[in-house]
């Protein structure tokens, strides 16, 4: 597997032919090797045309682009897309090949032998999640998300540095839509391509990016950033309105548990006997206490209870409402908090160990920034 | 597909029928000595006479040669116009309009005038190959134009090169309306052929002219029988050949 190459635009333009203004101002955007950027933006913004500058299926009329730090002009125009991975919203299959025919495009044209291709044909079919029974069929007899897939393979055949994708799951239904996005984050995982993607969808780019550049119309760089900054941080107005209202409740979605810091006031290990668990309740803000035995969470107790309870074997902890993953987002978290009616969620990781606990302060204080 | 083979089998076999029963009650109706001297068939000259059945085969071999003929230089000439006006699409009207120009010069004038200077088949080949340009030139760039953009797109992103997209890609995805428009040059030509019994060709169409110049009925209403049927059963090969061509077209998702 070769792993993605860097990609760079220096003050690449397009002005089509009858047009006075420009699709793309002069834009300046650097892609790091083996990184997942988004474009995204209002219709008009020019994001699709700068994706199809990259392959040279629009060149542009002025500027520079590099793929490893050469210049994409140097190459034959079918040699560059040949090493360059394509994926478009209407898949465009070849309805006359089968699936297996389809996979095969790319490693035909550049004559690997039989056998080669066959491998490689399968190896694909699994890395994106087909049934190899697929293989024969053609591509009307495949669902849209099939397809996709189909088409995800076809692109990576040849196993290029670069993978550029226009809207790839704007046809599909939500549901399959986010299947989909879950398995290119697996995929990415696995063959850490430098891909580029352009979508109108705001939480797949949230999704999916590494980092993510919204454009104005006219092709103008308004801001290129993290998903996590772009939400807390918007660089000019029109950032901040394209990201609309909700860009807190995006940003939810986009931290873990894990990473917020945990207020560990809320619960004492029970090896401290009763006058230590006096002393932690003191301490906390709520009147009740978390008690921890043996690494796992065994329940809550309030003030009172602990006063009347001469050992640590007297106490009848009540068990927690609220239990969540280490791995969950602020988002799911929230939710379990909310419903459960609770003020802090258990925080336990995948083996059932304690980790501590979260309340909606900590939300709070994990999004100030 | 059966439903449909089934239909067009049995409305021939209605056709040819209706036709028998027709010739036969108008035979009896006639009195014994005009069904004597003029009938519309006399079948004896069909099934008795000696020489017919060469006639008749060596008839049929000219119409189907001269058919083949011209629909194969046809469909290469079209296939070359039809290669310039998709590369440069401005041509596209004038090719359209100078093929549409050739099919109104009446044939008769035609064969007349070719004949003259390059002798019977040439002037034969030419005017018919020239009837079939202008459909086959516009189903070969209709069905070139119908495929799906998405599919061109992918073509090219993943560097397929020009000729490449068109021999694999844009070629086998336009052949439905390709094949489209043979079927109906190959009939019309086989329809035109009959005409170029005015130059001494003709094929079947020799006979019918015979028949007619002798008011002898028996040869229009064979010959027209066996040009109708030649027309048919090209038509119905090439429908095969299009099913055996396209095999993805019938498979569909349940």
């Amino acid at each position: 597997m070769s792993a993605g190459s860097s990609i760079v635009l220096t003050g690449v333009s397009k002005t089509f032919p009858g047009s006075d203004v420009p699709a793309v101002r002069p834009l300046d955007l650097e892609i790091a090797g083996g990184s997942l950027v988004v474009l995204i933006g209002p219709s008009g913004c020019g994001k699709t045309t700068t994706l199809r500058m990259i392959n040279r299926l629009i060149e542009p009329t002025a500027g520079r682009i590099t793929i490893g730090g050469a210049d994409i002009r140097d190459r034959s125009v079918t040699d560059l897309r040949r090493g360059i991975g394509y994926v478009i919203q209407q898949v465009g299959l070849f309805p006359h090949r089968t699936i297996a025919q389809n996979v095969a495009t790319v490693p035909k044209v550049l004559g690997w032998p039989r056998d080669r291709i066959r491998a490689r044909v399968e190896e694909l079919v699994d890395l994106v999640g087909l049934d190899r029974t697929l293989l024969p069929r053609y591509p009307n007899e495949l669902s849209g998300g099939q397809q996709q897939r189909v088409g995800v393979a076809r692109a990576l055949a040849a196993d290029p540095p670069v993978l550029l994708m226009d809207e790839p799951f704007g046809a599909v239904d939500p549901i399959v839509r986010s299947h989909l996005q879950n398995e290119l984050l697996d995929l990415q995982a696995k063959v850490h391509k430098t891909i580029v993607l352009v979508t109108h969808d705001l939480d797949e780019a949230v999704a999916l990016g590494d980092k993510v550049a919204i454009m104005n119309v006219g092709g103008v760089l308004e801001q290129y950033t993290d998903p996590d900054t772009l939400l807390a941080e918007p660089a000019t107005e029109f950032v901040a309105s394209f990201l609309g209202t909700e860009r807190s409740m995006k940003r939810l979605a986009l931290s873990r548990v894990a990473d917020l810091e945990l207020d560990d006031r809320l619960w004492a290990d029970v090896g401290r006997g009763p006058a230590g668990l006096r002393v932690a309740m003191d301490a906390t803000p709520s009147g009740w206490l978390g008690l921890v035995k043996d690494g796992r969470f065994a329940g809550w107790v309030d003030a009172e209870a602990l006063a009347g309870a001469p050992t640590v074997d007297d106490l009848d902890p009540v068990p927690p409402a609220a239990k969540v993953s280490a791995d969950s987002s602020l988002r799911e978290a929230l939710e379990v908090i909310l419903t459960s009616r609770s003020a802090a969620a258990v925080v336990e990781d995948a083996d059932g160990r304690f980790r501590g606990l979260v309340e909606l302060e900590a939300i709070r204080r994990g999004l100030a920034r | 597909m059966r439903r449909r083979r089934w239909l067009v089998w049995g409305g021939i076999a209605v056709a040819v029928g209706a036709l028998a029963l027709w010739a036969r009650a108008r035979i009896n109706g006639l009195s014994t000595e005009t069904q004597a001297t003029n009938p519309i068939v006399r079948w004896e000259w069909v099934f008795l006479r000696e020489d017919t059945p060469s006639e008749l085969w060596d008839a049929t071999l000219q119409h189907l040669q001269l058919t083949l003929t011209a629909v194969a230089m046809g469909t290469v000439l079209a296939a070359l116009l039809a290669a310039v006006a998709l590369r440069f699409r401005w041509t596209f009207t004038p090719i359209t309009a100078f093929t549409g120009f050739l099919y109104t010069i009446p044939s008769v004038a035609l064969f007349g005038v070719l004949r003259s200077r390059y002798g019977s088949w040439v002037a034969a080949l030419v005017a018919l190959t020239s009837y079939t340009l202008l459909v086959l030139v516009r189903n070969i760039v209709a069905g070139i134009d119908g495929v799906p953009r998405s599919v061109t797109d992918a073509a090219d992103g993943l560097g397929l090169g020009r000729v490449r997209r068109l021999l694999t890609v844009e070629l086998p995805l336009a052949l439905p309306v390709i094949v489209a428009g043979l079927r109906i040059a190959t009939v019309t030509t086989v329809g035109l052929v009959g005409i170029t019994a005015i130059i001494q060709l003709g094929g079947l169409g020799q006979l019918i002219f015979d028949g007619y110049n002798t008011d002898y009925t028996t040869k229009i209403v064979v010959g027209s029988a066996l040009s109708i049927g030649l027309a048919v059963l090209l038509d119905l090969g090439f429908h095969r050949l299009e099913v055996l061509l396209t095999p993805w077209a019938r498979r569909r998702s349940s």
